[in-house]
């Protein structure tokens, strides 16, 4: 049987304009820098034209779009979903029912990750440039969306954590911005100094403390795990230039891709926060 | 039988449940009654499973239903007194929301919700949006929604607040229809003299400490130890002034313009024994009657502080 949550949240979400002007606006991000950037590929070409091979960078620009988007966009569909209930006065009603308190935070999840879904299927036009150049499988394309779908549970749960915490959903929504701003900007800092700091001090091989070091940092990263689909999926190195593992030796090889890493930690994370969100309505756990 | 034992529930220092005990029968209508922080809404809530006791237990047959949250899912059906509702969620969807939150199966689903719109009268609105419904159309639905996994007994929390006196009438029409269906009905409510008109038992709560349980006239006799008995005579008024002024056991005697009103004290023997001697004294009667008394009355003098009277 549907999660009866996630079956009312798009009943009445898709009466709404709002959620149309959401998904407008997000494809036409994604359309705008999908033009921009045909439109400067052309523009450095001698005969109006481009290189088919770029064409793959926009795959690369259009997937790390899209991230950004879903990492803007989980956090504020999530973080009013219990404390949306409590300002309404239905999460009593919602508690009294037979549904366990994980299957309403697991519904409230399921829901907006089906908006995101809908999101990324409402930009698959904006994709198809690429199938007529060729280059990008839809292979590729279906993990990468596996990817982004796993990464916005992660941060929803959060999202939805926070929600079941504070009873305003700006400070879950900041809450999460936060976090997700420390998961990607910061465990790159961190890294980087950490990493700089190493090699000054012992002036050994990088190698060596990198592996735990690159795990340790980028397993929650989003990024990380992006440009390393992305690398997975077009052969390129932005993963190992970005983490300066490229130019050491023989760059470093990983004995399990960043990305499987970041799948999995996104997984164990969402299922702790969804853990902790439910026992946090639980008033029998009060 | 619904039976509270020895509830209590402290928020730090603050006791807000303090060892409450009662028993309520099946098929009751009980009244739950009690001023503002008497601990009613606290009592609901822990019987509904939204808040956990700090001691004490709540059983539905023997089951311990604090120990057995699904039960109590199963057996309870809670209507707060404040609640929301969705936008742009149509009443037939509303209810199918809930249905399928108490894992009906959907194939069941469109005939009973029919069956609750019509029991709360609202069969003609299903199609409308929950929103555009009023005040007591609302309260309506939601006492629809807290029945829609037919639950043996139905908690509602001040159910008439904030109607205006038609809704309020057609929310008691629906919550004796539900008392003939045999549900037990626990309803907790300012609005005393409605609950005494409804109820067939009250529970007067103050300090979360249950000060009197019982009928609206136990309750009377409790206090006062008086029966109030008004009887009407077929002309002959001076004649039973006279005799009813001759009985010890009658005071307070109020002459009305078509009745006499008396204070009486005595048991069920005694009152028809004072029936036979009217009878005897060759006076007409037309109508003999106990009266229920004030409940207003017998609450302030209950939650006033006069304590000990209970």
């Amino acid at each position: 049987m549907l999660n009866p949550i996630l079956r009312r949240e798009v009943q009445t979400s898709l009466r709404s304009w709002k959620i149309f002007g959401v998904i407008a606006a997000y494809v036409g991000v994604i359309t705008f820098f999908a033009v921009l950037y045909i439109k400067a590929t052309m523009s450095g070409s001698l005969y109006s034209g481009f290189d088919p091979k770029d064409i793959v960078y926009l795959y690369a620009l259009l997937s790390g779009l899209q991230l950004g988007l879903i990492l803007m966009t989980a956090p504020a569909l999530t973080a009013g979903s219990i404390s949306g209930e409590r300002e309404r006065q239905t999460l009593d009603l919602l508690i009294v029912t037979r549904m366990s308190p994980f299957s309403i935070v697991f519904g409230k999840l399921l829901s907006s990750i089906g908006l995101i879904l809908l999101m990324i299927i409402a930009a698959m036009p904006v994709y198809a440039v690429l199938f007529y150049f060729g280059g990008v499988s839809l292979f590729y394309l279906l993990g990468m969306t596996v990817f982004m779908l796993v990464t916005a549970c992660m941060v929803g749960s959060m999202g939805i954590f926070f929600s079941a915490i504070y009873k305003k959903t700006m400070v879950s929504m900041v809450l999460v911005y936060l976090i997700i701003g420390v998961l990607v900007v910061g465990t790159l800092v961190g890294y980087l100094s950490y990493s700089t700091i190493y090699i000054q001090a012992y002036k050994q091989i990088y190698d060596y403390i990198s592996l735990p070091a690159l795990y340790g940092f980028f397993f929650l990263n989003p990024g990380a795990g992006f440009f390393s689909v992305i690398d997975a999926q077009l052969g390129t190195n932005f993963f190992d230039e970005i983490t300066m593992t490229y130019w050491i030796g023989n760059g470093l090889k990983m004995p399990v891709e960043m990305w499987i890493v970041n799948m999995i930690g996104d997984i164990l994370v969402s299922g702790l926060f969804l853990k902790l969100a439910s026992l946090k309505i639980n008033p029998g756990k009060k | 039988m619904l039976e509270v034992n020895n509830l209590v529930k402290t928020y730090g220092r603050f006791t807000a449940v303090n060892d409450l005990s009662f028993k309520i029968e099946k098929g009751t209508i009980f009244g739950f009654v009690g001023p503002n922080g008497a601990g009613k809404t606290t009592t609901m809530k822990i019987m509904a499973g939204l808040m956990r006791a700090t001691r004490g237990s709540i059983t539905i047959d023997g089951d311990d239903i604090t120990k057995n949250p699904s039960l109590l899912k199963d057996k309870i059906g809670y209507m707060p007194d404040f609640f929301g509702v969705y936008d742009n969620l149509k009443v037939s969807e509303y209810m199918d929301f809930y249905a399928g939150a108490y894992y009906i199966p959907v194939s069941e689903r469109a005939e009973l919700i029919d069956n609750l719109l019509e029991i709360v009268n609202l069969t003609e609105k299903k199609e409308f949006y929950v929103d555009s419904l009023s005040r007591g159309m609302k309260q309506r639905l939601c006492l629809a929604r807290s029945l829609i996994h037919d639950p043996e007994i139905l908690i509602l929390d001040e159910p008439a607040s904030g109607l205006d006196p038609r809704a309020r009438v057609e929310m008691k029409d629906v919550l004796k229809q539900l008392g003939s269906m045999g549900k037990t009905i626990i309803i907790s409510s300012h609005i005393l003299p409605e609950l005494a008109e409804m109820c067939t038992e009250i529970g007067i709560i103050d300090h979360g400490v249950m000060q009197a349980q019982g009928t609206v006239l136990q309750i009377m006799r409790m206090l006062s130890k008086k029966r109030i008995i008004s009887i009407k005579p077929l002309g002959k008024m001076e004649a039973l002034l006279s005799l009813l002024k001759e009985l010890p056991n009658v005071s307070n005697i109020i002459e009305n313009e078509d009745n006499i009103e008396i204070s009486f004290d005595g048991e069920d023997n005694d009152v028809a024994d004072l029936l036979t001697k009217i009878i005897k004294a060759d006076i007409p009667v037309v109508a003999f009657k106990e009266k229920d008394g004030d409940l207003e009355e017998i609450f302030m003098q209950i939650t006033g502080g006069d304590n000990k009277n209970a």
